[in-house]
């Protein structure tokens, strides 16, 4: 069917004169955003360093000595938002940044299975990038999300290493020994996730998981640490690549969460974005020019081909589209600015996913969505206790009485794709997953015998 | 090995579902697909007893098995409703010839009424006659507008209450995309609702939203319905294409994705603060419209009046320019622009 409604958008023109100048100041520019955005050295940095700082500004979230840590992967992005920080708390300026950081580094290198040696050498890069910022640095493994021991005291499990506190007190050491250690440490903790991930059906749901553990674990270890703010180092041009993915992924209603500088969704520690402004390219060149020093980033589908998550096509997506027409970053992030968060003061709490803190989006029938299965099979059960789904999935008792299908009752739409393959066990869960539903339910319960003495 | 369907009718599959992977027998198919296009219809009231329901024929494979199936489920389920075909006849010579002929042979073959109209009996002009008075250069304005009222006018004409057309899952999602793409927010929050229309307009609904255009031509297929295969010469232009291919790999490697996408594009609400291009009705016709007078009416008085003097936007002219320049594939073109000119901002002087 053809849809009549399409604008058309011309491909940019060529610029013919290969002598540009600055915007600014007219001198000759070396670099070039646009044909008609260009700039010299130091115009740049002052633009880049202003913008960022306005951002954070213009919200006026962040007060002064706040505590507020800085999700750092020693990939180019966060490498250029710990610089830009660090500069801006050193200098002597009035427009100085006033709060007080912390860096939060996250290894993962278990589910991207690096080898050990591959590990320390990137944990010996990130404590020493963050040792020359004198800032306190919590080193964690993602595994830890999936307590082992049965002290299952997550909050006293985060008592994180401040590796650079380590280092000052014992400069002379190479310390490889506190990194083994710590590897040692990583590795117990790892059994877990590392089974789980296994039995995630494919790449896209491992990527999708990946993500929500990891803000999970640093909001957990912001909040036992006292810090109230996480600054994410998304660029537009990552949003952009969110923005889409969220939405394939059918995680439509938590697109704006996503995008908006400050995410609320959790109430104890608000995500910032002050990197949002920029596209990946002007962040490139913001390191070239100050030389600043990061490392690849790996994920689960570098080196794999385009196909193999919906997240590794959507990125290659919007590079190839923002390729041939500049404006559509910035399009999409206008986009997603235009998106509501909805009024979040009147969630109730049974109504958040407790995986991704989403609001929960599937109350309404599902029908015709993939989650209908053609199946008319009837199901043993009398119709008042099955669960509707009719494949018999409503016998599957689980341990400490949760079913497969109340678990996946309580997830989002997003969520519940993510396990979307019915081979997974109570056991292949977070246990903060578990306790959140197991709270939800008990409330439910409660709820249910006092239901007829409820007025409207 | 042949492999028995998995919903245990012991017949032998012959199909995977596109949309499920569950691999089916025939009956059991058909089945499925029809039923969740009674549930979908059920579930959002689209139909009351005794209306009159346009089903928008173009004779390419979306509208030959939205009508086929909406008279086999109302005949099932009792609807109460009584389908019409309606087609558009532009008066493009040549253009619409083969699949009008499909629309004829579906009202035969499913003893539906037909009604075409013609641009010369809605607007009183062909596009053809329109052409010849104006040229080469404008017509494609003409023809957009006129077409984007034509469905609602013969709809009025036979004394509709709604009309159906043949999206299915895949356009809606595709144009989810595309208008997060191009940051069309007033479209953003309208492509998905499965019925549309205010005041002015007459009721327009998918009943195909949840469907997948491969088990639409799967369907086709089987049940050897008859269609016209080239639903129409609009090639996509360059954001929609990137739209498309984009979905096609996401269905690659989920196939859940297109329903996905329509689940966020439902979930997506917009911030009370952003404007919204307000809607009333066109003074002269009552057709919806921005304005006071719609482009339609606009243009017909000038079109009436003598040679009309419309003045229109810069990237327009030169778009119309480069694509018609390719003399080669001039008349493909003329289509595509027809299409791709719909939005375009026309200024009147
Ligand atoms: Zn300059
Ligand atoms: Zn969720
Ligand atoms: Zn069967
Ligand atoms: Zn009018």
């Amino acid at each position: 069917m053809c849809n009549v409604e399409d604008q058309d958008l011309l491909p940019p023109s060529k610029a013919k004169n290969a002598s540009r100048t600055c915007i600014k100041c007219k001198e000759v520019a070396q670099i070039v955003l646009r044909a008609d955005n260009c700039y010299c050295r130091s115009c740049f940095i002052a633009y880049f360093t202003h913008k960022f700082r306005a951002t954070i500004g213009k919200s006026k979230l962040i007060r002064s000595n706040e505590k507020v840590l800085l999700a750092f992967s020693g990939g180019p992005r966060s490498s250029a938002m710990l610089y830009l920080v660090h500069e801006g708390l050193s200098e002597n300026i009035h427009k100085k940044l006033r709060f007080l950081p912390g860096v939060v580094f996250i290894d993962d290198g278990a589910i991207l299975q690096l080898s050990e040696n591959e590990r320390r050498n990137y944990l010996e890069f990130i404590r020493t990038t963050v040792s020359k910022t004198g800032f306190p640095l919590f080193c964690e493994s993602l595994g830890k999300i999936f307590p082992t021991n049965q002290d299952t005291n997550i909050q006293s499990n985060l008592l994180s290493s401040d590796l650079s506190n380590t280092t000052r007190s014992d400069a002379t050491s190479s310390s490889n020994f506190d990194l083994d250690t710590l590897i040692k440490r990583f590795k117990n903790d790892e059994l877990k996730i590392v089974q789980v991930f296994e039995k995630l059906p494919n790449s896209t749901a491992k990527e999708d998981m990946l993500h929500i553990l990891r803000k999970k674990l640093i909001q957990q270890i912001a909040e036992a640490n006292g810090y109230t703010k996480v600054m994410f180092a998304d660029c537009g041009t990552r949003l952009a690549v969110k923005i889409l993915s969220d939405i394939a992924q059918g995680r439509g209603s938590s697109v704006a969460h996503d995008v908006t500088f400050a995410d609320e969704r959790n109430q104890a520690v608000t995500l910032v974005r002050p990197m949002r402004e920029f596209l990946t390219k002007e962040v490139a060149n913001y390191l070239t020019l100050k030389s600043i020093d990061y490392r690849t980033r790996l994920s689960l589908t570098t080196m794999k081909p385009v196909k193999s998550s919906i997240e590794r096509l959507t990125e290659n997506f919007v590079t190839d589209l923002q390729a041939s027409f500049p404006s559509t970053v910035n399009t999409i992030c206008r986009t997603g600015d235009k998106l509501s968060v909805g009024d979040t003061s009147k969630i109730d709490a049974d109504a958040i996913c407790p995986l991704c803190d989403s609001r929960i989006d599937t109350n309404n029938s599902l029908e015709g969505k993939t989650t209908s299965k053609t199946t008319s099979k009837i199901c043993q059960n009398t119709a008042d206790s099955c669960c509707g789904e009719g494949d018999g999935s409503c016998n599957r008792i689980a341990r400490i009485n949760l079913t497969a299908k109340e678990i996946e009752d309580r997830l989002c739409y997003g969520c519940r794709l993510i396990f979307h393959s019915n081979n997974w066990e109570m056991d292949d869960l977070p246990q903060f997953l578990i306790d959140a539903i197991e709270k939800q339910l008990r409330r439910k319960r409660l709820k249910e015998e006092i239901e007829e003495f409820l007025l409207d | 090995m042949p492999v028995t369907c998995t919903n245990d009718c012991n017949r032998r599959a012959k199909l995977k579902r596109p949309k499920t992977a569950e691999k089916l027998c025939l009956e059991c198919f058909y089945q499925a697909f029809e039923d969740e296009i009674h549930r979908t219809i059920v579930n959002n009231k689209l139909f009351q007893p005794g209306e009159s329901v346009a089903v928008g024929a173009s004779g390419g494979k979306d509208s030959t098995v939205l009508a086929y199936v909406l008279k086999l489920l109302n005949e099932r389920h009792n609807y109460g409703i009584n389908l019409v075909l309606l087609s558009v006849d532009e008066g493009i010579t040549g253009y619409r010839d083969d699949s009008l002929e499909t629309v004829k042979r579906n009202q035969q073959q499913y003893q539906l009424p037909l009604k075409i109209v013609s641009y010369e009996e809605l607007y009183g002009w062909t596009m053809d006659a329109i052409v010849q008075k104006i040229g080469m250069k404008n017509n494609c304005t003409f023809c957009g507008v006129f077409r984007r009222q034509a469905l609602d006018r013969g709809a009025m004409l036979v004394k509709a209450d709604k009309i159906v057309t043949g999206h299915n899952a895949d356009d809606v999602a595709e144009t989810v995309l595309m208008n997060v793409l191009r940051g069309d927010i007033a479209r953003l929050r309208r492509c998905t609702a499965i019925m549309t229309g205010t005041e002015g307009a007459l009721p327009r609904c998918k009943p195909f939203k949840y469907t997948y255009e491969k088990e639409i031509v799967m369907y086709a297929y089987f049940k050897k319905l008859d269609y016209f295969s080239t639903e129409c010469v609009y090639s996509p232009n360059a954001y929609r294409g990137y739209a498309r291919a984009y979905l096609k790999d996401l269905e690659s490697i989920r196939p859940s994705s297109i329903v996905d996408i329509i689940h966020s594009g439902e979930r997506m609400s917009i911030k009370k603060e952003v404007k919204m291009p307000e809607q009333g009705t066109c003074s002269k016709c009552g057709y919806i419209s921005s304005q006071s007078i719609c482009k339609a009416c606009v243009m017909l008085e000038s079109l009436n009046r003598g040679l009309p003097k419309l003045a229109i936007g810069k990237t327009h002219k030169a778009k119309v320019v480069t694509i018609c320049s390719n003399a080669f594939q001039r008349i493909i073109y003329r289509f595509k622009i027809f299409h791709e000119l719909e939005r375009d901002e026309i200024k009147f002087v």
